[in-house]
């Protein structure tokens, strides 16, 4: 007989068995194409993966009400569902719930999430399961150079942003707005974004040295809380020109201690951060003429682009980022590389996207397409923050708005 | 009838552990989970030795499990076989132990778990910066690999191996192993002379002193062979996930995961840092993919579970240091007395 | 730089007196304090921004509320623990801390969060350095209320009660002081400081639910730089914190100024845990 006063114990495995046992049994068949993600919805990134959040939300929609993805192999559409897990912006997280995708939930595909971090840590399960994964929000080139086949981009990379950016500058130079040599103060986050950043920017000072020279190199820590000590050394570095590459929340702090501190550089970016609202709001007129390079924006003058735009402010009743607009286009792409495959056979999917080729897309210049190592290469975007919250398109020639306002006016 | 029991349950269980690769429950995932809950156990078995036993709170033990695992990265990367690098991962997390424990340890109960937070802060920010601290310094500069040491905030990333399924296996059992290494240490070191002088020192510091024992070399000694424990477990999870960066195993979350799991289960006991670690992962596993759905607004609830532990923490220091385990003890004297009022009520009547 | 170190000082002052009170009167190490901190930030960002409150009141119009849940807190819960070792109320009010970080993070998901009003962005120069007003008035409330405090544990009867438990609990209940009621207040001084601080902060920082814990820290450092108990010695700590953290940045990499103060903890408490005056003394009497 068991004795019963050693219950406790079977209790507690019992009760913790129970909750790990009881969803076996999944169904799995043709009825539903499930896609997963983790996205950042709460902890440092959950603001941009928010964004992503409701992007994907719209895509869905739009699909399922289309009846879903044709798939050649049954010969009919099949709906979609999206398994959604917030990883709380932390790297081991994400990775416990992308394994959790992909063995548990038995996904067929897999969609990014939002960061440069936490996008490398889901490449590794993906590629570790052969599972194709498109994302619309981790640029840093170094994450497609390690020879990985499931895994697909469509913003071109950090370091084509940063040799954008800085022929725009050799641009302004030529038209005698800024004097050469420029001195240039140049900040990054610690990550492989900043660092990408930072080397694409050094490299172009490096080539040119009769126009830039960079007098300060510096990276700071991801979600800084005061970005006073990293300031200090930008004012003593007197420079002409101040290049930082940072996030969202990293751009509000550090540009309002610069605001406060009363610096002023000809030409101020902060890499593909500047038109972002939220920041704006929060930083109001401080963030006017900050000029920003990245890979998609709300006034880009395509009928994909407007489409998009307008539904996403009638369905959320806010403005557009490029996040959101990145992150659905991924979506799109997933789609319409399970529809090209005509099965739900991985390789094949993979196949697909790697011949993917779709036309009339939000992204610059229309086209999608992957180089070998999985990354789109298309063009970036330079825009200007006007006064008025307004936000102008400076760069290139063909989508340009407005003439850019180089240098930054001095304020009395 | 004790011993009986246990094989009883412990017979069964441990089968179904050693099967759990075989039986491909949730696609692999329970396999998985496994692996993370013997990792888990074997550092909180790890910290208990030093926080259980000797009673000195660290909150800077992830500085170890950091350490172990940037260190067979760098040398993975280097040509050094990634099996190799394990016990080295270990000891380099025991000499860095030692390191900071020699003067830290001299300080008393709070000063001391004040200290390691900042030991722990101190470190993840220099592993933060180490590539661009040493990229102008000409002395340490060889240390840099293509320009990446330790890879900054990015990490670092180790190759897959073709064989994934059978590679995560080995890993699975390999682990497991570890982990009954660990409980054989902590066992060892419970009932042998080492243990007896670390309760001495838990007990009361200046009477250890007066009695003979060395206190300042015994706890240096637990911590070392706590941190060589949690740099192996660092070492296993940089192999597993072949991806580590500073936030994740710098981090105090891991610090805050080692001082949690023994507590909830049952400080200074064999067996509660055990059930606090399955505890642990279990309820963290199942709240992480807690969300509710209303609509286009979601709320998460994977931050609960941190809420959770800290909610138990108050609870058990407040009503029951014993953690989990003296919640089971005062059951059984619950249950105890009322077969015996049962029984005396039979009697009488 | 030095000057934005001094204003900073006070901020950090303000920060490290309420952890040093409640060290002194009870002997506990309140990790607690950032989560105080924490909370006070997003009230203050609740009723800076959504509600339009003007920003330099709100501070002093949360820290009562704080004051009666540090009373609360004391009464309630630490008062439990007084009589065990000390491990088991730094333990109890971490995990206090712990929830309340977590019950943050449901409720604000996570992201940095950051208070601008029409005063962030104000500055005035005086002989070429440009001040941030935002940053003088921080300062000034903060130094404020230190006064205010000072005054009151001088010349109160329940300031000196207070000051006479810090120096010892039996005598001082020999004496026929209330120590349980002396225990209350201070702790929630204390948590009215750490309130007020972190309301101050989030006028000058960014934060989120992690917000505390680095400058917990640094409020360690200041308490056992100044030596423990005295305010002015905790006002010198703060001014060679602050001014070491300045400093570093002129030979060290910015993101690294945060080691250096978290360096100083370790190597304050190892090798003078009685503070700065400990060393003077030393110095003066070798």
């Amino acid at each position: 007989m068991i004795k019963l006063n050693k219950f406790f114990p079977s209790i507690f495995l019992f009760v913790l068995l129970s909750m790990i046992i009881p969803e076996t049994g999944f169904a799995q068949g043709p009825k539903e194409i499930i896609l997963g993600a983790a996205l950042p919805l709460t902890g440092g990134q959950s603001r941009e993966g928010g964004y992503v959040n409701k992007a994907y939300a719209m895509a869905i929609k739009e699909i399922n009400e289309a009846g879903g993805i044709m798939v050649k192999e049954y010969g009919k559409r099949i709906p979609i569902k999206l398994i959604i897990y917030d990883d709380k912006s932390d790297n081991t997280t994400s990775v416990q719930l992308y394994e959790k995708l992909v063995t548990e939930d038995k996904v067929n595909v897999l969609m990014g999430g939002y960061g440069t971090p936490l996008i490398t840590a889901h490449t590794i399960v993906a590629e570790k399961y052969r599972v194709p994964y498109v994302n619309g929000g981790g640029a840093t080139g170094a994450i497609y150079q390690r020879g990985m086949k499931y895994i697909f981009c469509i913003i071109s990379s950090i370091e084509k942003l940063s040799f954008t950016l800085m022929d725009w500058i050799a641009i302004q130079q030529n038209a005698g707005k800024v004097k050469r040599p420029l001195k240039i103060a140049l900040v990054g986050e610690n990550t492989s974004h900043g660092k990408e950043f930072r080397q694409g920017v050094l490299e172009k000072s490096k080539a040119a040295p009769d126009r830039f020279s960079v007098v300060m190199d510096e990276p700071f820590e991801l979600n800084m809380k005061d970005a006073d000590p990293l300031l200090q050394k930008v004012k003593a570095a007197n420079a002409d020109v101040f290049l930082a590459d940072a996030r969202l929340a990293d751009y509000t702090t550090i540009h309002r201690r610069y605001t406060e501190m009363g610096l002023y550089h000809l030409i101020v970016s902060y890499g593909p951060r500047g038109p972002e609202k939220a920041a704006r709001d929060a930083l109001g007129p401080a963030s006017d003429y900050i000029v920003s390079c990245n890979w998609w924006n709300k006034d880009i003058p395509t009928p994909a682009t407007k489409a998009f735009a307008d539904k996403y402010q009638k369905t959320y009743n806010e403005q557009a980022e490029w996040f959101a607009a990145t992150a659905y286009e991924a979506f799109r792409v997933m789609v319409k590389a399970i529809e090209d495959a005509g099965t739900l056979d991985k390789p094949k999917i993979r196949d697909a996207l790697a011949k993917m080729d779709m036309r009339n897309s939000l992204v610059v210049g229309g086209r999608v397409w992957f180089e070998p190592n999985g990354q789109i290469n298309n063009d970036h975007l330079i825009m200007q923050n006007m006064p008025g919250g307004k936000v102008a398109l400076i760069h290139p020639k063909d989508v340009a708005t407005a003439e850019a306002i180089i240098p930054i006016p001095k304020k009395r | 009838m004790s011993r009986s029991w246990k094989l009883w349950v412990g017979g069964p269980v441990l089968a179904f552990l050693v099967l759990i690769p075989f039986l491909e429950l949730q696609g692999g995932y329970l396999q998985t989970l496994g692996f993370l809950t013997f990792l888990y156990i074997t550092m909180s078995t790890a910290w208990n030795i030093l926080g259980g036993y000797a009673g000195q709170t660290s909150f800077g033990h992830a500085t170890f499990y950091g350490l172990g695992a940037y260190t067979t990265c760098i040398l993975t990367l280097r040509g050094i076989p990634a099996l190799l690098t394990i016990p080295v991962a270990g000891m380099i997390a025991s000499l860095y132990g030692l390191l900071w424990g020699y003067p830290c340890l001299r300080l008393r109960g709070q000063y001391f778990a004040i200290a390691t937070i900042g030991v722990g802060e101190a470190t993840r920010l220099l592993m933060l910066n180490l590539d661009d601290l040493i990229k102008n310094n000409s002395l340490l500069k060889g240390f840099l690999q293509k320009g990446v040491l330790t890879g900054g905030a990015t990490g670092l990333m180790l190759p897959t191996p073709p064989d994934i399924q059978a590679y995560a296996t080995a890993f699975y059992y390999g682990v497991m192993g570890l982990m009954f290494f660990a409980l054989f240490v902590s066992w060892r070191v419970k009932n042998g002379k080492f243990g007896l002088g670390l309760f001495a020192i838990n007990m009361d510091m200046d009477a250890a002193e007066t009695v003979g024992v060395n206190t300042t070399r015994y706890k240096i000694l637990a911590l070392m062979l706590s941190a060589f424990l949690v740099g192996i477990s660092g070492s296993i999870y940089a192999q597993y996930v072949f991806y580590i960066d500073p936030q994740t195993v710098f981090g105090f979350p891991m610090s805050i995961a080692m001082v949690l799991m023994p507590i909830i289960g049952g400080i200074g006991t064999l067996i509660g840092p055990v059930l606090g670690a399955v505890f642990y992962i279990v309820v963290q596993d199942r709240i992480l993919t807690a969300n509710l759905n209303l609509g286009l607004i979601k709320l998460s609830l994977s931050s609960l579970h941190l809420l959770v532990y800290g909610g138990l923490l108050v609870l058990i220091i407040l009503f029951e240091p014993k953690g989990l385990l003296g919640v089971h003890h005062r059951f059984n004297i619950w249950w105890n007395k009322r077969k015996r009022r049962s029984l005396a009520a039979t009697e009488k009547a | 730089m030095i000057v934005s170190a001094i204003l900073l000082a006070g901020l950090y002052a303000t920060m490290s007196y309420g952890l040093a009170l409640i060290y002194g009167v009870m002997k506990i190490v309140n990790l607690a304090h950032a989560g105080v901190m924490m909370w006070a930030a997003y009230v203050a960002f609740i009723l800076i921004v959504h509600l339009g409150a003007n920003p330099f009141l709100v501070p002093i119009l949360i820290a009562p509320v704080f004051f009666v849940f540090g009373v609360l807190l004391q009464r309630y819960v630490v008062q439990r623990v007084m009589g065990a070792p000390p491990i088991s109320s730094l333990l109890l009010l971490f995990g206090v801390w712990l929830i309340m970080q977590n019950i943050s993070y449901l409720v604000f998901s996570g992201d940095t969060k950051a208070v601008t009003t029409k005063y962030t962005l104000m500055t005035f120069q005086i002989s070429g350095i440009s001040i941030s007003i935002n940053r003088l008035v921080v300062f000034i409330v903060g130094v404020l209320a230190l006064v205010v405090l000072r005054q009151f544990l001088g010349h109160t009867y329940m300031g000196k009660a207070i000051r006479a438990t810090a120096q010892d609990k039996e005598a001082s209940k020999l004496a026929g002081i209330n120590t349980e009621r002396v225990m209350e207040t201070a702790f929630g001084i204390g948590t009215a400081l750490a309130s007020l601080a972190g309301s101050l902060m989030a006028l000058i920082f960014a934060f989120d639910p992690d917000f505390g814990r680095s400058h917990l820290l640094k409020g360690f450092c200041i308490v056992v730089l100044g030596g423990l108990e005295s305010m002015i010695g905790v006002a010198l700590g703060a001014l060679v914190l602050a001014l070491a953290e300045a400093l570093s940045v002129l030979w060290l990499m910015p993101a690294l100024q945060d080691f250096v103060s978290f360096a100083l903890l370790v190597i304050v408490l190892i090798v003078m845990p009685g503070g700065m005056k400990e060393l003077v003394d030393r110095l003066i009497r070798p």
